[in-house]
């Protein structure tokens, strides 16, 4: 048994080595995959696959919802199709008891993976669960969600992020991706990056319900042995690092910066603080939260030089090679569309135009966006979800370029899975053009489809 | 040959992992539930307690004042005497101790857990398993996950400060419902072996024998044990000090909350209450101020107040109504 320092809180710490032997685990793991493999799947099965190559991620749970589904049916079908120990699939009542779910696992053996995917109403039925999680330190908890539009009235089953925007706050370290390997890809890179000692936060990675749900294309699924060997290295790794902050998860560095399991450990979680303690607690949440960026680049340098395909980095820049004049900020599938046309814009337009996709969602890389918009005369933001006022993404955008004078028009597209078009994309372009010309936004915010500006407020 | 102790007895010569630290109401039932559940566990196995929001789960777990849960004053060299304590959200306590089953008995068969079974529990109020908790308990019980799940009843939500609760007894005194209620408590016992407990019981440690033995075996029971615990509560029901115990026995005797233990497809069993020959629940309302607008203690003895015979006779037809209904239970 190793021991901290006396603690904080008794019995905060103590871990019993060897209690849990995980290499049992990993030596009873039935690999999926052995050798590379390209094959067509949806994103559901993209962001499912990983759950079955890890050998850490032994309990899979989950509660159907659309476009969610196929997420958990595959990973029942396959589990189900053979001798799989060491990995188990588990039904639960409701989303609500998933995450509550989710937090007995992940708590019970910190080495663990464990992993969800909900949407929409789904994930607002976890908040309660979802919120506690965020604050937890369990950064081996993952909760995929396939954006869906929320709530009802009307009922829309099409994806838009306002279920994850909606949860920005929750704590989780939330990404956006579009097309299968770059689920796939997201998903097999988080854990590293939550379960990291600095970091501690469990992770959120995204895709739009039914356009990437729903959407197949060809993956390249790693082997097992290379998925696991990239996690366990990358774990391995970060054992040296100390934690960012001393120490209100009781981590306290030195031999074990993750603190113990209830399992393998004497600890208690979950603890019931005075006020004056809340307060350390919460920085030193946004402490581990903010160390997300650092981790981040590093897992990604490390991915790439494994698998040799681009790893997750906050932001993708596209047209940015001949500083571009003017600047669309946006996230998810549309972004390929906006990506495909940006030759198109530039030529009928005349302005060199340049794309950004927002892939960190939160924390957002707020000093990486400042930097690439540094020279833009204007920018456009594409908001897809609901919001009282210019949209989240673009409220995000302002803070970043906080004290600028650079205009920024707010563009609301896309609601509830609409088709971002052609001429939408077009419109949107020329109206930012436009902006840059004049020096200021014309307007306060422009809800567009199919090419025409259907609704928007003036400046005050 | 030296004569065995009864359990009860042997408990009181284990490590408990419930000590100092903690505030509780001086005169807080729990406290005494939880030295006996602290003891009890000290069996050779690893023990993991997940809490339920509830009194329990404020007044043991506050930082960084102490937490007053682990077995002895440093850690203790052994992983079996080992404990972990997690509270997670208000309702959650049956299904995060279910996973902490699952996980331990999948890491137990690929050999990654060598050790002993671990004791899993989980501590409820009346409110984390039976008002807003309903759907967590009852499916855990349902799946018939090999947990102990122990529910506090103190017929108020008394963390937040005595509001009314699903399990009262009729025309208690609430802070959210003034004089209380015509409603009957739900029929928790029956919930619990309708959705396929493989032990249900009900017992306050105010009867310490019987208490010892149905927490070893809830602790035992190979699916989902179910065990209620009536607990007296010093602050929301106003009575004087030194009465927690002698309410929790009168509890049982009159029919209120009956000590019940059934092992599921076995017949069950009344304890500590006798079907004809029960004390009048005026012994147990007078003692209590929170129905102070119904009846007293004049002299020792209870006088119900003028003009409120009918809501005492009620309460008497409650219980005797319980107790056929236990019976009835008992028999399936």
């Amino acid at each position: 048994m190793q021991s901290t320092a006396r603690r904080l809180v008794p019995p905060y710490g103590a871990t019993y080595d060897g209690s849990v032997d995980l290499g049992a685990l990993r030596a009873a793991h039935r690999p999926r995959y052995l050798e590379r493999t390209r094959k067509a799947v949806d994103g559901n099965t993209a962001a499912a696959i990983p759950f079955l190559q890890w050998w850490r991620a032994a309990i899979l749970a989950g509660f159907p919802i659309t476009p969610a589904t196929k997420w958990l049916e595959h990973l029942a079908a396959e589990v189900a199709a053979g001798p799989s120990p060491g990995k188990r699939v588990k039904l639960l009542e409701s989303e609500h008891a998933v995450a509550d779910y989710l937090a007995g696992v992940a708590s019970a053996c910190r080495g663990l993976v464990v992993g969800t995917a909900t949407s929409s109403v789904g994930l607002d039925h976890m908040t309660e669960s979802i919120r506690s999680l965020g604050a937890s330190g369990l950064g081996n908890v993952m909760v995929v969600d396939v954006c869906r539009a929320t709530a009802n009235y009307p009922l829309c089953i099409e994806g838009d992020p306002s279920d994850l925007l909606a949860h920005r706050d929750d704590g989780f370290i939330q990404v956006a991706c579009r097309g299968v390997q770059q689920i796939y890809d997201t998903v097999l890179q988080l854990p590293a990056i939550g379960m990291d000692p600095r970091v501690l936060t469990p992770t959120m990675p995204s895709y739009y319900g039914i356009k990437d749900s729903h959407r197949s294309g060809v993956l390249v699924v790693e082997p097992d042995r290379e998925v696991n060997d990239f996690l366990d290295d990358a774990l391995r790794a970060a054992e040296g690092a100390s934690p960012v902050v001393e120490d209100f998860l009781a981590t306290e560095g030195a031999a074990h910066p993750t603190p113990p399991g209830l399992l393998d450990g004497d600890t208690a979680l979950g603890s019931c603080a005075t006020s004056d303690w809340f307060q350390g607690f919460k920085l030193a949440q946004k402490q581990r939260l903010a160390a997300v960026h650092q981790v981040m680049g590093e897992v990604a340098d490390s991915f790439e030089a494994r698998f040799g395909r681009p790893g997750l980095r906050p932001l993708e820049l596209i047209g940015f090679a001949d500083a571009p004049e003017i600047a669309l900020v946006c996230m998810g599938p549309d972004a390929g569309t906006a990506i495909h046309l940006l030759g198109r814009i530039r030529e009928e337009l005349g302005v060199r135009a340049g794309v950004i996709a927002i892939r960190l969602v939160t924390p957002f890389p707020s000093a990486a966006l400042a930097a690439a918009l540094e020279r833009v005369t204007a920018v456009g933001v594409i908001n897809n979800a609901h919001h009282y006022g210019r949209g989240h993404l673009t409220l995000d955008v302002e803070d970043a370029m906080a004290g600028r004078p650079t205009p920024v028009e707010a563009f609301f597209c896309g609601l509830g899975g609409a088709d971002v078009s052609t001429s939408t994309w077009l419109a949107i372009a020329r109206t930012t053009a436009e902006a840059a010309a004049r020096g200021r936004a014309g307007r306060r915010w422009r809800m567009v489809h199919e090419g025409l500006e259907i609704g928007g407020e003036d400046l005050r | 040959m030296k004569k065995a102790l009864p359990l009860f007895k042997e408990l009181a010569l284990r490590d408990d992992a419930f000590g100092e630290g903690h505030s509780l109401c001086p005169g807080c039932e729990e406290a005494v539930t939880f030295h006996a559940l602290g003891r009890a566990t000290d069996n050779g196995k690893k023990t993991v307690l997940v809490m339920g929001t509830s009194c329990g789960e404020v007044s043991t777990l506050a930082y960084p004042n102490g937490v007053a849960w682990g077995r002895g004053r440093e850690e203790p060299n052994e992983v079996s005497k080992s404990v972990g304590v997690i509270h997670h959200v208000f309702e959650s306590a049956p299904t995060v101790a279910e996973a902490i089953r699952d996980t331990a008995d999948l890491l137990a068969g690929v050999g990654a857990w060598s050790g002993a079974p671990p004791n899993v529990l989980s501590w409820s109020g009346d409110g984390g398993a039976l008002a807003i908790g309903l759907r967590s308990f009852l499916h855990t019980i349902y799946r018939r996950a090999r947990v102990a799940l122990f529910v506090n009843i103190n017929e108020l939500f008394a963390n937040t400060g005595f509001q009314y609760s699903p399990t009262a007894i009729p025309f208690g005194d609430a802070s959210t419902l003034p004089g209380g209620g015509a409603a009957e408590p739900i029929d928790h016992i029956g919930l619990a072996l309708i959705a396929g407990a493989g032990f249900v019981a009900q017992v306050s440690p105010g009867f310490a024998p019987l208490f010892a033995d149905i927490v070893d075996q809830a602790l035992h029971c190979e699916t989902t044990a179910v065990v209620f615990v009536p607990s007296p509560c010093i602050a929301g029901w106003k009575f004087e000090e030194g009465m927690t115990a002698e309410l929790g026995r009168l509890a049982s005797k009159t029919g209120l909350f009956p000590c019940f233990r059934k092992r599921a497809g076995e017949p069950g069993e009344l304890l500590h209450v006798q079907a004809d020959k029960r004390p009048p629940v005026t012994e147990y309302l007078a003692r209590q101020r929170r129905f102070d607008h119904l009846i007293r203690l004049e002299d020792g003895r209870p006088v119900v107040r003028p003009g409120r015979e009918p809501e005492v006779a009620a309460i008497q037809a409650y219980a005797d109504r319980n107790v056929a209904r236990l019976l009835r239970l008992a028999a399936l």
